[in-house]
Parts: C-alpha cells; sequence; structure tokens
C-alpha cells in the first residue's frame, strides 16, 4: 500500500506560524536565561514577546479567506481555535507580570519558569487548535508537563509556613502521578472511540458515529468511550468527582504556579473536552445517559466546590475550591449543549464564562501573590483589615472576588446569568439544574463576602502599610481594567465568543 | 480464528498475570522482571495485530532500553541485600514461572510458525481520504508506519520534540533543585 503524497504546503506553516513564533520564545527565554542573568530582561521579553505569536495571529485573522485546515484536517485556526489562542496569550502576559516579584524571592530559577509557561501555553494553544485524537493527546501533555515542574519549584519556605517547600514538592509528585493516571484514562477512552470508529479524525470520527457505527447511541462500547475522555479532560478542568487533586496541588505548588494551573489548565481542558464532543460528533448521538453523566458532573462540581470552599483557613485552597465551583458553572452550559447538540448560545456561554473567568482569577490572584510577597503569609486570617494597610490592593482583589461571586453588574455575573438563562431554555430537567445553581451562586457570595468582610471591616493584626511591586500593580490593574472593560463592553466580547461556537457548529 | 482467539487469550492471561506481578511482588526487581514480561506480552498482542514494526519497537526500546535503565535504578536503590535475599523464598514462585514461561513460548511460537491473521474491522472502508488510509487497520508493517509517522502523522511527531525539550528543562530544574538542597 503506498498512499499518494500530498505534500505540505506554505499555508500549512502560515496558519501554524503563531504556534512556530510560541515555540521559538520558548527556546529564547531558555536561551537568554543562560546568556543573561538579569531578571528583568528575561521576564521583559517573556511578556512583550507575546505580541508576536498574537501579530502574526490578529495578521492571519484579518486576511480575507484565509486557510483555515492544515496538516491534512489535524490543525485548524477557525475562530474557537483563535478565541481560545488569544485568551492563552493574556493568561501569558497576567502570570509573567503577576509572578514576577514571586519568582525571584522564592523561586531561584526565574528563566526557567518563564520557559515551561510558554512551553505549557504552546501546548495549550494546540489543544485549541487540533483536530485530531492523538494531535489532542500530544497537545495534552505538552500541556502538563511544564504544571508538574512547575508545582515543585518551589525552593525557600514562605516564611510564615515552614513547611512549604516540603509540600511543593509532594504536589509536584501528586500531580505527576495523578496526571499520569487521568492521561492512561483519556487514551483508553481514545483508543476504543478509534477502535468503534476507524478514526482518528474528529471529522471523520463524527461522520463514523452518524452513518456507521451500528451500536447505537447507548452501546456500552461508546458509553466507556464518552465516560473516558470526559474523566481524561474532566481531571484538567478539575470537575467532580476527578477533582481530588486540585487542593492539595493548588496549595502546594508556589502562588504563580497556582494562578497558571486555575486559569491555563482549565481553559485548555475546556477547550480540548468542547472540541472532542462537538467537532467529534459525541453529543449528536443523542445519548441520554451520556447527558445525565454530564448533568450529574456539573451539579456535583458545583455543590462541593461551593461548599467545601467555606470551610477553608487558607486562602489558596479556598481558591482552589472556588475553581471548581466556576468549573461546575461552565458545565452547566455543557449541559445544554449535550441537551442540544446544535445549541450555539451554550457553547458560546461557555466560552464567555471562561474569558471572564480567567481575567477575574489573574486579578484576585495577583491580589494574593501581592499579599504573600509582602506579609509572607497566604491564611485567610492575615487577610484581616488589608483595607487599611493596602486600599488599592484590596479594592483590587474586592472587584475580582465579586466578580467570581457573580454579583451584578460586573462582567462574572453577566456571563454566569448567560449560561442561566441559555441553560433554562432548553426546558426539560434543565430548569432544575440551573435552580440548584443559582442556590449555588448564593452559597458561593457566604466565603467571597467572607474575603470582603476581613479585607474591610476587622481590625488589623499589623497596622504597617504595604508595599506592592510595580509588576504586580501593573497585573492586577489589567485584571480590573478587563473586568470593566468586559462589562461594558460584554457584547462585543459575546460576539467573538458566538464566531467560536459557529465555527464549531457548522 | 479460533487459533487466534486461542493466541489472544494465553497472551491476555500471561499480560494480566505479569501485570499483577509488577504491583504483587515485594522485592522491586521481581517487580521489574514481571514488567519485562508484561511488555513483551504486549509485543506479541502488536504481532496478532499484524504490527510487526511496532511489536520489534516495543521490545527493543521498552523491554531492552528502558527497562534496563530500571533495573539499573533499582539495583543502585536497594542496597539492602537482606531484602533481596528473603523474598527469593516464594515457594509457589518457580511453579508461576514454569507455567508462565510455557504460556509465553507457546504463544510466540504459534505467531511465528502461523503468522496469525486477523481480519481488520473494516471500519475505515469506504474512505479514500489519505489520513485514513494510512492509519487504516493491518497497515502495521515498517513502511506503512514510517509513512503515517513522517508524512499523514508528522505534526503530531513534531510536537512531540516541544514535549521532549519541556521534559528535559523540567528535569533539570527539578534535579538542581535537589543538589542545591543538599549543600544547604
Amino acid at each position: 500500500m503506498s498512499p499518494t503524497l500530498i505534500p505540505l504546503s506554505s499555508n500549512d506553516m502560515w496558519i501554524l506560524s503563531p504556534e512556530i513564533a510560541m515555540t521559538a520564545l520558548a527556546l529564547l527565554v531558555l536561551a537568554l536565561d543562560f546568556l543573561v542573568k538579569r531578571r528583568e530582561i528575561i521576564a521583559f521579553v517573556s511578556v512583550f514577546g507575546l505580541v508576536v505569536p498574537a501579530g502574526l495571529l490578529a495578521w492571519i485573522v484579518s486576511t480575507p479567506n484565509h486557510p483555515v485546515y492544515g496538516f491534512y484536517g489535524m490543525y485548524t485556526i477557525d475562530n474557537y481555535a483563535i478565541f481560545f489562542d488569544f485568551l492563552f496569550l493574556l493568561i501569558g502576559a497576567g502570570v509573567v507580570l503577576a509572578s514576577y516579584d514571586f519568582v525571584q524571592r522564592y523561586m531561584r530559577s526565574s528563566g526557567e519558569f518563564y520557559a515551561l509557561l510558554l512551553f505549557s501555553l504552546l501546548g495549550a494553544m494546540l489543544m485549541a487548535s487540533s483536530r485530531e485524537l492523538i494531535t489532542i493527546y500530544i497537545a495534552l501533555e505538552l500541556t502538563s508537563f511544564p504544571l508538574y515542574v512547575m508545582a515543585g519549584m518551589l525552593r525557600k519556605d514562605i516564611p510564615n509556613d515552614a513547611a512549604s517547600s516540603v509540600r511543593s514538592t509532594e504536589a509536584s509528585l501528586k500531580y505527576v502521578l495523578l496526571g499520569a493516571m487521568s492521561s492512561a484514562v483519556l487514551l483508553y477512552g481514545m483508543a476504543l472511540l478509534y477502535g468503534i470508529t476507524g478514526s482518528t479524525d474528529l471529522s471523520e470520527i463524527a461522520v463514523a458515529l452518524q452513518h456507521g457505527f451500528s451500536g447505537g447511541p447507548n452501546s456500552m462500547v461508546l458509553l466507556v468511550a464518552d465516560t473516558f475522555i470526559f474523566a481524561g479532560f474532566g481531571f484538567k478542568i478539575s470537575a467532580v468527582p476527578f477533582h481530588m487533586w486540585a487542593p492539595d496541588i493548588y496549595q502546594g505548588a508556589p502562588t504563580p504556579g497556582t494562578l497558571f494551573f486555575s486559569v491555563a489548565s482549565k481553559a485548555a481542558g475546556f477547550a480540548a473536552l468542547i472540541r472532542v464532543f462537538a467537532d467529534g460528533g459525541l453529543l449528536n448521538t443523542g445519548s441520554f445517559y451520556l447527558w445525565g453523566f454530564i448533568a450529574i458532573a456539573a451539579v456535583a462540581t458545583m455543590t462541593l466546590g461551593n461548599i467545601v470552599a467555606i470551610a477553608q483557613s487558607d486562602i489558596k485552597r479556598m481558591m482552589a475550591y472556588s475553581s471548581i465551583a466556576q468549573a461546575g458553572y461552565i458545565l452547566v452550559g455543557f449541559t445544554a449543549v449535550a441537551y442540544q447538540p446544535s445549541n450555539q448560545t451554550g457553547i458560546s456561554g461557555m466560552l464567555v464564562f471562561l474569558a471572564v473567568y480567567v481575567i477575574t482569577n489573574i486579578g484576585a490572584f495577583a491580589g494574593i501573590i501581592a499579599f504573600a510577597n509582602a506579609t509572607g503569609s497566604e491564611q485567610l486570617r492575615d487577610f484581616d483589615g488589608l483595607f487599611r494597610r493596602s486600599p488599592t490592593l484590596a479594592f483590587g482583589m474586592i472587584l475580582c472576588l465579586m466578580s467570581l461571586a457573580g454579583i451584578p453588574p460586573l462582567a462574572g455575573a453577566l456571563s454566569k446569568i448567560y449560561i442561566f438563562v441559555t441553560a433554562w431554555q432548553e426546558g426539560g430537567l434543565l430548569p432544575w439544574i440551573v435552580i440548584i445553581a443559582l442556590i449555588n451562586s448564593v452559597i458561593s457570595i457566604a466565603y467571597y463576602i467572607g474575603v470582603a468582610y476581613r479585607i474591610f471591616v476587622k481590625n488589623p493584626l499589623r497596622e504597617d502599610r504595604l508595599r506592592v511591586s510595580a509588576a504586580i500593580s501593573v497585573a492586577l490593574a489589567v485584571s480590573v481594567v478587563g473586568i470593566i472593560a468586559a462589562t461594558i463592553f460584554f457584547q462585543p466580547l459575546l460576539n467573538f465568543g458566538v464566531s467560536g461556537a459557529q465555527a464549531l457548529l457548522k | 480464528m479460533s487459533a487466534n482467539i486461542l493466541a489472544f487469550s494465553a497472551v491476555a492471561a500471561l499480560a494480566i498475570a505479569s501485570g499483577i506481578g509488577v504491583i504483587a511482588f515485594r522485592n522491586a526487581i521481581y517487580s521489574a522482571l514481571s514488567l519485562i514480561v508484561n511488555l513483551l506480552s504486549l509485543a506479541l498482542f502488536y504481532l496478532i495485530l499484524n504490527g510487526m514494526f511496532i511489536a520489534a519497537a516495543q521490545v527493543l526500546i521498552y523491554a531492552g532500553a528502558i527497562m534496563v535503565l530500571f533495573l539499573f535504578v533499582v539495583t543502585m536503590l536497594s542496597s539492602d541485600k537482606a531484602e533481596l535475599q528473603t523474598s527469593d523464598r516464594i515457594s509457589w514462585q518457580r511453579l508461576v514461572g514454569v507455567i508462565a514461561g510455557i504460556i509465553f513460548a507457546a504463544a510466540a511460537s504459534f505467531l511465528l510458525l502461523v503468522h496469525a491473521q486477523i481480519a481488520p474491522d473494516a471500519a475505515a472502508q469506504g474512505s479514500n481520504n489519505l489520513f485514513t488510509q494510512i492509519s487504516a487497520p493491518g497497515s502495521g508493517n515498517t513502511e506503512a508506519f514510517g509513512m503515517a509517522l513522517f508524512h499523514g502523522f508528522l505534526f503530531p511527531f513534531e510536537v512531540t520534540s516541544a514535549i521532549i525539550v519541556a521534559a528535559i528543562l523540567g528535569a533539570v530544574v527539578l534535579g538542581r533543585r535537589s543538589r542545591a538542597k543538599s549543600e544547604d
């Protein structure tokens, strides 16, 4: 058998150019770390180097009739991928800025941290763009490997926490082992899907499931494949019951790493999850069991996340459960999509919610990192009276937390309402899920307000004013401006999300 | 076909037994050795599926190179010789070893002599897409494999290089960290 060879064209390289630029940037940062020991230059290059892939991306988008598929349909740069690519570049800039001082103080290999971060973002961009199971898996591993290392990069103990560097190593080891297990489960699901359909290409899988598969939507092998693939990605997005790793690893990892896990891993996981289930036609099989599984995961994720978050005394653990709960809200959107696969608003709601969540979480964690830099503590009780010690930091953090809690009129509330209304309109059992989600939103206000109460009302243990460095101020300011901009310009953001959803469901 | 099912069952039994052995043995060296058996039985699975090249690669890379590395590490770490000798007294060990050996030899010789041919599922029929042709079942010979790797699947293959760079970088970062700690 010798198939005719179709050579790669320059178009393939052109639409891959943002990723190529990203690889070059990661290698450049790595080389700079050996050549110049100046941290400012390395961080500067890491942030402003992101302009090159962003520019290439914008150039491709602005070219009319630009090629959408490349590498035999394995790689695509449709509007869905573009939405996520810009989101990942934003994450890169935000995390580098927010981590600048922390990396210097507590993590000595700063250049490597930025290089790993860029490699991970490269993998995340590929996850959003891949339309083929093997490529998605490879991209997933490229995203994950740097995360495992980041979790263990804390070299000096945080002053108020003597065991923190030991816990960092423990977090790294746990992350590797659990990550390997989730990869194995994901691969098992993919192998079953390949066994059923005879292809790893998502569009061919969709065709095979629609026409060539005799088992029917509720056949056991298809359900097992669905469930395993959902479980594999569910680990990345920390959906219950695959969330066990998140609190320990979020708490143990150095805080910039935690920030990166909570936004990059989650966004990349959702990017690939939605792509596989929508593009691969898994949702179109109309299986009630699949829908039920996703619905149960959504309800369990938000309920467990919110209830356990209330009891936390470490702010990073609280944010871990908060991020689990946020994943639950996004899964409510996914439940609506699974119920009605042609539901574009469901997917666009998920995309917009994810974008707002990312912007907000960067701000909230920038605040936590700034606080840890200044005081050496990450315990909730030490946040008492923060308002009197640093009003700007307090206001920035509170704005982010209020948006996470979904208090109107902030962007977090708008995106949440959008997802809930979309789900409500589907009818059937979905209004009940939305009611559970609303109850959860009310519960969640308890712990977000709890932090606000500590910051504004309680008396500080110490009166000294906190110094916040320029880089973190920029990160926090960008995030706050981002939230306000997303609130005012919610409609353009929504249009961007809708165009992404349309690309997926055409 | 029944001969194939027989071969499959024999290899599957071997794979499961050796898989249990990996976690059940108290001595790390025996675990490593049963992992070798496990990897070899996977190679036999690939042979049953007509994946000649993959089977050879599995033996060479996993059972050969990677497991040697495993054994090096295990022997270097377990300097406690008493531990190695006490666990040698499992009474049923030789019996199981003989049975597993017979199963393995039977399966291997069967495949070599009969050259098992399982008709691949016709799932991918009818598509003349290059991609499907390359990834079609039954195309496990070296030429098809090379074609898939360097043409149809060139893209994920190249992305793998980025993973390796990231993994080396991570190993350097974490490795240097532990050395710096011991100096403190």
